[in-house]
């Protein structure tokens, strides 16, 4: 070991060989990673440490509908500090304009724990006060001392929120906040209003217990109130469990891009390895061993990863920082800006073991090659031994369980890394195909293109490496394109075409007659649809209550927290009855219930399970008496659970309405009239969801793209590491076909013709396999038509080609731009 | 009068600057005439090998003018001195390079096909025939011996029936025997050829195969 380092360090005054490529590879892959997971672990850092000021307490329970009864309220003060909030949506009316707002009645005191924070100004005192959420002040142009009419009443501004506290993290419109009287003054709150009460408590300093087991006992306390408990832990868990995805996905595909990275690294250990290759022969004839020898290579090779890896952990450690300070806003939570080290050790983890798996064969070949074959001239490597194998198995299997261990789901982890693996065997397979295809063919053209093909199936050719280091990436890039346009299609395209343009909650049930004579003044001709409308949650399951389950499956949604229920004569359209019967239209008996058949698998329920179902906080047990087929991409209403006619209907119920104006209607005077008749009525303009949802989307659209990017980054600088290996060869033929007359355009064009059929081959591939993986995702996981978008799709691997010929003919060219009389001395 | 293949006039080449700078040839004046045979004879380092990269056009004179076949060689670009030598120049290295990727018969039809002239196929098997090789016309590279490799080389290098052919030490990596086989067919092939030979030596005994023998040292015509 001492011999080999003292060898080590006067090798490394020869310089780094072909190395270069290996810094850059596994420093653009280790940013990558680096970057993806701090950012995630910034953002759960954020929502850890801050659990209590996010959630406004340590503890919330919440209900829909109602308020806590006396006996509930008082149980609740019994557990700490308690503060409630009275929340449901309504629209606002900000002079001419209206827009969809979220309203809350909140206590003196409010939150519990934590503050809101302002940009300006300060919290309502009086009933004619409310702050509103900075979103819609930029929107509407409101500032304190401005004023807002929601529902009976209007209210002076006094703030401009920043943030707030929010269980979830995602809201769906821009909060208003004001005071219990305030809320009370505008009427909003009636019987059957689809309202949430959420009482936030500060546990007294010291309290024994957690919040959870605190809520659950709760819970069972009032079994049939409803009652849904967040604890801290779960605090911001919509973004939580956004974060925790997207996270995955941006990790899943920076690996990716490592192990394209990969292929960089052992392509540069090789051609490092090469440019000992006379210095191991000497060192060999006067007696060093091979361990020796190895580790003069390895040391080097172990150098230069460890100065990638700091250089792509240290652009990873202020990523938090950067995105934190850039946009900020437009995350629910803003990212802790320290460097997140764990995620950091992860990372690093990563980008050694892999450097490892992938350095160690090209090392172990290159310390035991036999000197006289070297010294002879030749330029044949020692063969490759299985024992050569076992360290880098051990590599990859420390990889792929360190990403199982790691991951939020353990099968898409497994999946996406099989799934990899495949697709690297089928590209590995292209370049052999081609390599192959262009020694059949090779002899039938002329000087230039038998030049060109021959490069692609000499001794040494980097075919195979680089079929798989650009088909990677770029079927990546495809498949993300195809699955990004056919989703954009869907929300872009087919479902505002027959989506209605309005979609309107809290209709009180005596408001029908006015809401229709509205809509038949503002708006003739266009088609109205009302349904009933109620909330509550399920609370048990034959017989066993929700709060009691451990675990709730993944699919079983209709759990969480409070659902919508309606009851209906009829099947409504779009759905279909697969299990089961539909009930008479004049059916009067002991409740049932109609489910959706995916939430139902997802629980093992069948036909004729008990289902109870809180409304108001009176429970009703139900029989489940079908299962249903739902069309959700319909927007029409879409009810998992539908109970049969004479169960609810003495409940206070509210009606909800979709509005389909004819072609081109103007909605504004009638939405602004419903404002002013019926100001209880939400009305949310299907154009506006669909245009947050797509602008979600594409946000994760824009940064799963830039880790794809990296991915192509790396195969380019593979591509170009490839090139630059074979310049001697390049060099000698270049100036050879000179010496026996090629112009400098004919030299250029043998290159061309390699780089075209190679990458041409590769991206035809690329372009398949993504297109068949998007179509896969779109109709079998989204249940989407496949409807991307064919030009920009085929563009693609256009562009890819192009990259990869650019790239490869500006390597070539220092080579090929040499002088001839230079070049002879030195060949 | 018959215009000369080869007119250097007081040809100068210095490489490289500073402490580095090396003069390597210092005014060489030498016309050839068409069909006629010269040889270059110098040791090591006396600038022989640089006075034909001069003539071939792989390098520029620093000085002085360097004209072939009427051209004025500093005058024409890159491209135009390939296209020369395509045409009209065959080149012999002493270290054959071939392109290894080729077989044999591709690597003779190689400077026809990128000239454009005609009927490479045919011609190039006549010359692979001439040079004795035309069992080996699907052969790579590295699957000929020295001999054959510079045999393939001269085929290359007659092929196009250029009217000047440069011969860079051709027998410097082959043994006596095979290397005294080799000039025979040199010369062979240049008097079928009917083109003129420079041909670049440090043996006496392949120079005087040639009708005239220039002595070259220091980077000077000595004789």
């Amino acid at each position: 070991m001492k011999v080999g380092l003292t060898l080590a360090r006067r090798d490394l005054g020869q310089g780094f060989g072909g190395l270069w490529l290996l810094l850059v590879c596994l420093t653009i892959a280790v940013a990558g990673l680096a970057a993806v997971s701090s950012l995630s672990s910034a953002i759960r850092s954020t929502i850890d440490s801050e659990a209590r000021t996010l959630l406004g307490g340590d503890l919330a329970l919440s209900v829909a509908q109602r308020s806590a009864t006396p006996a509930e309220r008082a149980a609740l003060a019994r557990l700490g500090t308690v503060r409630e909030s009275v929340t449901l949506r309504s629209t606002a009316r900000i002079g001419s304009e209206t827009a969809l707002v979220e309203l809350s009645g909140i206590e003196q005191g409010w939150p519990a724990a934590g503050r809101v924070s302002f940009v300006t100004g300060t919290m309502p005192r009086g009933a004619g006060e409310a702050a509103i959420a900075r979103e819609l002040a930029e929107r509407t142009n409101l500032r304190p001392g401005g004023r807002i009419a929601i529902g009976f009443t209007d209210f002076r501004i006094t703030g401009i929120i920043d943030r707030l506290p929010a269980p979830s993290g995602f809201s769906l419109a821009p909060a208003v906040l004001v005071t219990p009287q305030g809320l009370a003054a505008t009427r909003l709150v009636q019987p059957g209003s689809l309202l949430t009460a959420a009482y936030r408590i500060a546990l007294p300093p010291g309290s024994p217990a957690a919040g959870q087991a605190l809520g659950e006992a709760f819970q069972r306390r009032f079994p049939d109130g409803g009652w849904r408990v967040t604890d801290k832990s779960d605090a911001a868990g919509g973004t939580r469990r956004f974060t925790d995805r997207a996270g995955q996905m941006l990790l899943l595909i920076a690996l990716g891009a490592l192990g394209v990275g990969s292929i960089g690294v052992a392509a540069a250990v090789s051609a490092f390895a090469a440019s000992r290759r006379a210095t191991i022969a000497i060192l060999k004839v006067h007696g060093a061993r091979a361990r020796d020898l190895a580790v003069m290579l390895g040391a080097s090779v172990a150098l230069l990863a460890l100065v990638a890896t700091a250089i792509g952990l240290a652009v990873g450690a202020v990523v938090p920082f950067i995105v934190g300070q850039v946009a900020g806003d437009l995350l629910p939570v803003a990212p802790d800006p320290r460097p997140q080290w764990g995620a950091l050790a992860q990372s690093a983890a990563f980008g050694l073991l892999v450097t490892l798996a992938a350095a160690w064969g090209p090392l172990a070949r290159a310390a035991r090659a036999r000197p006289a074959a070297t010294l002879r001239g030749d330029s044949e490597e020692a063969r490759l031994q299985l024992r050569d194998l076992i360290v880098p198995l051990i590599a990859s299997l420390a990889v792929a369980a360190l990403a199982l261990l790691t991951s939020e789901s353990a099968i898409v982890t497994a999946s996406a890394l099989g799934g990899g693996l495949a697709l690297a065997a089928l590209f590995a397979g292209t370049g052999w195909l081609l390599a192959r295809v262009a020694r059949a063919v090779g002899p039938r053209g002329g000087p230039l293109t038998r030049l060109g093909l021959a490069a692609l199936h000499r001794p040494g050719a980097a075919t195979i490496r680089l079929s798989v280091a650009l088909g990677l990436g770029l079927s990546l890039l495809v498949a993300l394109a195809g699955i990004g346009g056919s989703v954009r299609a869907e929300l872009g395209g087919s479902i505002p075409a027959k989506a209605p343009a309005l979609f309107m909650l809290d209709i009180p049930a005596e408001g029908e007659g006015r809401f229709r004579a509205l809509a038949d003044r503002f708006m003739p001709g266009s088609e109205l649809r009302l349904v009933p409308s109620l909330r509550g949650p399920v609370t048990a399951l034959n017989g066993r209550p929700v709060s009691e389950m451990r675990e709730i499956p993944e699919g079983a949604w209709i759990l969480r927290g409070d659902r919508g229920l309606t009851f209906s004569r009829d099947l409504p359209e779009g759905n279909q009855v697969v299990a089961g019967r539909w009930w008479p239209a004049d059916y009067r008996g002991p409740p049932l219930v109609s489910l959706d058949i995916e939430a139902a698998r997802a629980l093992n329920l069948k036909i004729g399970d008990k289902m109870t179902i809180a409304v108001l906080g009176s429970p009703i047990e139900a029989e489940i008496a079908s299962f249903r087929t739902i069309d959700w991409r319909s927007f029409g209403f879409n009810f998992a659970i539908i109970l049969a006619p004479g169960t609810l209907e003495t409940a206070p119920f509210t009606l909800m309405a979709t509005a389909a104006p004819q072609k081109g209607a103007p909605t504004l005077a009638f939405e602004r009239a419903l404002a002013e008749a019926l100001p209880m009525v939400s009305t949310i303009r299907v154009g506006e969801v669909v245009s947050r949802v797509t602008a979600i989307l594409e946000g994760l659209d824009s940064a799963i793209l830039l880790a794809t990017l990296v991915a192509i980054l790396i195969g380019v600088a593979v591509l170009a590491g490839a090139v630059t290996a074979t310049r001697r060869t390049r060099m000698r033929e270049g100036v050879l076909l000179k010496l026996v007359g090629a112009t400098r355009g004919q030299v250029l064009a043998a290159q061309a013709i390699e780089f075209a059929v190679m990458s041409g081959g590769i991206v035809l591939i690329a372009f398949l396999a993504g297109t068949a993986a998007a179509w896969g995702v779109v109709t079998g996981l989204f249940e989407l038509p496949f409807a991307p978008d064919w030009p920009s799709l085929m563009l693609l691997p256009l562009g890819g080609m192009i990259v990869a010929v650019g790239t490869a003919l500006i390597a070539a060219w220092p080579a090929l731009a040499v002088r001839p009389a230079t070049a002879l001395r030195s060949l | 009068m018959t215009m000369p293949l080869i007119a250097l006039d007081d040809v100068h080449l210095t490489l490289g600057t500073g402490a580095a700078r090396t003069e390597i040839l210092r005014g060489v004046s030498l016309t050839v005439a068409p069909g006629e045979t010269v040889a270059i004879l110098g040791a090591s380092g006396s600038g022989k090998s640089s006075l034909m990269s001069i003539v071939a056009g792989l390098e520029r004179a620093t000085g002085g003018t360097a004209r072939v076949l009427g051209e004025d060689m500093s005058a024409l670009g890159e491209d135009a001195l390939a296209r020369l030598r395509g045409r009209s120049i065959g080149v012999v290295l002493q270290a054959f390079h071939l392109l290894p990727t080729m077989t044999a018969l591709q690597n003779v039809m190689v400077p026809m096909e990128l000239s454009g002239a005609p009927d490479p196929l045919p011609r190039a098997r006549a010359e692979l025939a001439a040079v004795g090789l035309a069992s080996r016309e699907t052969h790579y590279p590295t699957q000929l011996s020295g001999g054959e490799q510079q045999r393939v080389a001269i085929a290359r290098a007659t092929a196009a029936r250029p009217q000047l052919l440069l011969a860079d030490e051709p027998t410097g990596n082959l043994d006596a025997a095979t290397g005294a086989k080799i000039i025979d067919l040199l010369f062979d092939r240049v008097a079928a050829a009917g083109a003129g030979l420079l041909v670049i030596t440090h043996d006496p005994a392949v120079a005087e195969r040639a009708a005239r023998i220039v002595r070259i040292a220091d980077g000077r015509i000595a004789a």
